[in-house]
């Protein structure tokens, strides 16, 4: 593992790179309760689109603080939501601060923040939203689920693939014949109406926690059929390598064959596949989101968070940072991408 | 020189079927005859050779020795029991007497595992040398003239030559008393190869192993072999002591295979421009 991470260094920075921004943000969805500044769903109606809150360092009167603040804001014009700082008092952004009661990890309640702005202030990172709920926090709070999803989607898929195309490619015969033509059922139905027609299968009275299982479920079912046509002709193929022979000519088991001689030759594309699937599945959630039918509010996911700000084409033009999940979506989907192509190369033991 | 049958065949066959062209139909579909109806004994210590053109299931039946492919009908007798009809826990137990080495040699082993995963693979699988595996591999290294040093080398470091080394080491893991030799040397250039036949012929010397050599390299054959095998379009068509049979041709298919060794005739006629024509 740690020669794959040297090799990946040294032969794709870009690769590397990705691997690195993908930790961090998984880094940070794991701790997102203590690192955002507001509970996801803390409501504050006095700031409904409230913009980005500007960092600064000097006062207006020409002090200077090594220290970053932030004034209070106060809404200008009703109308147009236009936000004005109020330049009277400074605010300093204080670390390990105790604020609004929150669930740290969803059961521990706690009052600690990693950093925030004492009360009046408010430090919004991206903005606020309709409600007033802090758009930095909600990320977090919603990356948890984005990136969690394409995780676990993947996991239970390729379980599902691996079993099935293994078992097919290596046993044959109408075992093979049947399970292929599932697969091939699977596969006929077009990925996004196939995904529809399942979550109309639930009921749509399920807590958030539940539509999220439902979500992965719905996406690894759809994910493992093409999976398991590739493995099955790999299996196929290598299942006649002379070295698998070799070793069933040693008296080596089925599962010995499997295990230690077939799968780990598939490995290589089988990681890539993985990798380069992920943001199918992140893609897809946030699709569901898009059309009101994946996570409900007031959880958030960057699928939903992004619908809510698309309903309106005059909240884009006048209050852009809404679209800034969008902008997650896309580092963490190019980012799995390139980590993907670079695992392509690395794992090739001929270029050892 | 009566010696004792080590590996007895009887009637053995496989058949493959074409698939016909169209999808519907069964007009067409055409019975390949890989291996028909060959029956044979191997003595214990001899190096039997199996010559045929290519095509003509000298490696379909090698690998039906083993079972490595299912075959239609027949049986192979190994001590005393059928090879074939074996329950698959005393198969597999039987498979360490009989080993095979393949013909390429880039192909045969696990591009994923280190040298001493490979040849130590089989001392694993049948609990041999336990918690001694590495000295045994060492051993092995050492007696096919690999550097000990090279264990835990990728098998893609190594030259052809030295890759069916490690063949040859892992068939030999278990002391197995028959080794079918599948066009061993084949891929191999011709220093290699007499290098490799040469180690072969040491190993069996040694070990008094006895081998089925594959081959449609009559000269190798005939350097190599005490007896041989004739095979044609799946049946076998002659077997014969090595000398008598290079001498006495007796079955026409033999001759044919026979003159379509190259030999450099003396006092060639040369034509005139015949070197500039191509």
């Amino acid at each position: 593992m740690k020669e794959v991470l040297k090799r990946l260094k040294r032969r794709n920075k870009l690769a590397y790179f990705s691997l690195v921004a993908l930790l961090f943000l998984y880094l940070i969805a794991i701790f997102a309760d203590f690192i955002a500044p507001y509970p996801y769903d803390l409501q504050n109606r006095e700031f409904s689109y409230c913009p980005p809150t500007r960092i600064h360092f000097r006062e207006i009167n020409g002090g200077f603080h090594l220290r970053p603040f932030v004034y209070k804001y106060h809404l200008k014009d009703p109308v147009s939501r236009k936000y004005e700082e109020d330049k009277s008092e400074v605010y300093f952004i204080r670390l390990f601060l105790r604020g609004t009661k929150h669930k740290l990890f969803g059961v521990i309640p706690s009052r600690d923040y990693l950093f925030g702005v004492g009360a009046p202030a408010t430090l919004y990172l991206f903005g606020a939203d309709l409600y007033g709920r802090d758009t930095f926090s909600r990320i977090l709070q919603g990356a948890r689920v984005s990136l969690s999803i394409g995780i676990i989607g993947v996991s239970i898929s390729f379980f599902l693939g691996l079993l099935i195309g293994g078992i097919s490619g290596y046993f044959g015969g109408k075992l093979d014949t049947f399970l292929m033509r599932m697969a091939e059922l699977m596969m006929v139905f077009p990925g996004f109406y196939l995904m529809l027609a399942l979550r109309a299968t639930f009921p749509t009275t399920l807590s958030s926690v539940q539509v999220y299982l439902m979500i992965v479920i719905i996406l690894s079912l759809i994910g493992w059929a093409s999976l398991a046509r590739v493995i099955r002709g790999m299996v196929l193929s290598l299942r006649e390598e002379d070295y698998v022979l070799a070793a069933k000519a040693i008296g080596a088991s089925n599962l010995r064959l499997i295990v230690r001689h077939i799968l780990p030759n598939t490995l290589s594309y089988t990681i890539t596949a993985a990798t380069l699937s992920i943001p199918g599945y992140i893609l897809g959630e946030s699709a569901l989101s898009l059309l009101g039918l994946g996570i409900q509010e007031p959880q958030s996911s960057w699928g939903n968070m992004l619908a809510a700000a698309i309903g309106n084409l005059q909240v884009i033009s006048h209050f852009p940072w809404v679209l800034i999940p969008g902008l997650f979506i896309f580092i963490s989907v190019m980012a799995f991408n390139f980590l993907g192509d670079g695992l392509r190369d690395v794992f090739d033991p001929k270029t050892w | 020189m009566a010696k004792e049958t080590i590996v007895k065949v009887e009637n053995l066959k496989k058949y493959y079927s074409v698939r016909p062209q169209e999808i519907f139909s069964k007009v067409g579909q055409e019975i390949i005859k890989a291996v028909d109806d060959v029956s044979f004994e191997i003595r214990k210590g001899e190096i039997l050779g199996l010559v045929g053109e290519s095509g003509c299931g000298k490696t379909t039946l090698g690998k039906l020795l083993l079972k490595l492919i299912e075959p239609d009908e027949g049986r192979v007798y190994y001590q005393e029991k059928n090879f074939l009809s074996l329950p698959a826990k005393k198969l597999r137990r039987m498979r360490r007497e009989l080993q095979i080495i393949f013909q390429d040699p880039y192909k045969s082993l696990n591009p994923r595992m280190r040298i001493a995963e490979i040849v130590s693979e089989p001392l694993i699988v049948h609990h041999l040398w336990k918690n001694k595996e590495r000295e045994r591999v060492k051993e092995l290294l050492k007696l096919v003239g690999l550097p000990a040093g090279s264990m835990d080398n990728f098998p893609h470091q190594f030259s052809g030559g030295e890759r069916q080394r490690i063949n040859i080491a892992r068939a030999l893991a278990t002391n197995p008393e028959f080794v079918i030799c599948d066009e061993a040397v084949s891929s191999l250039d011709v220093s290699i190869s007499a290098q490799i036949l040469n180690l072969l012929r040491e190993l069996q010397r040694k070990f008094s192993l006895t081998y089925l050599f594959i081959s449609h390299d009559l000269s190798v054959v005939g350097y190599f072999c005490d007896r041989v095998m004739v095979m044609e379009k799946g049946k076998i068509v002659e077997v014969e002591k090595t000398e008598k049979l290079y001498q006495n041709p007796s079955h026409s298919y033999t001759r044919t295979l026979f003159s379509s060794i190259p030999k450099i005739k003396k006092n060639l006629p040369l034509e005139k421009g015949h070197g500039q024509e191509n």
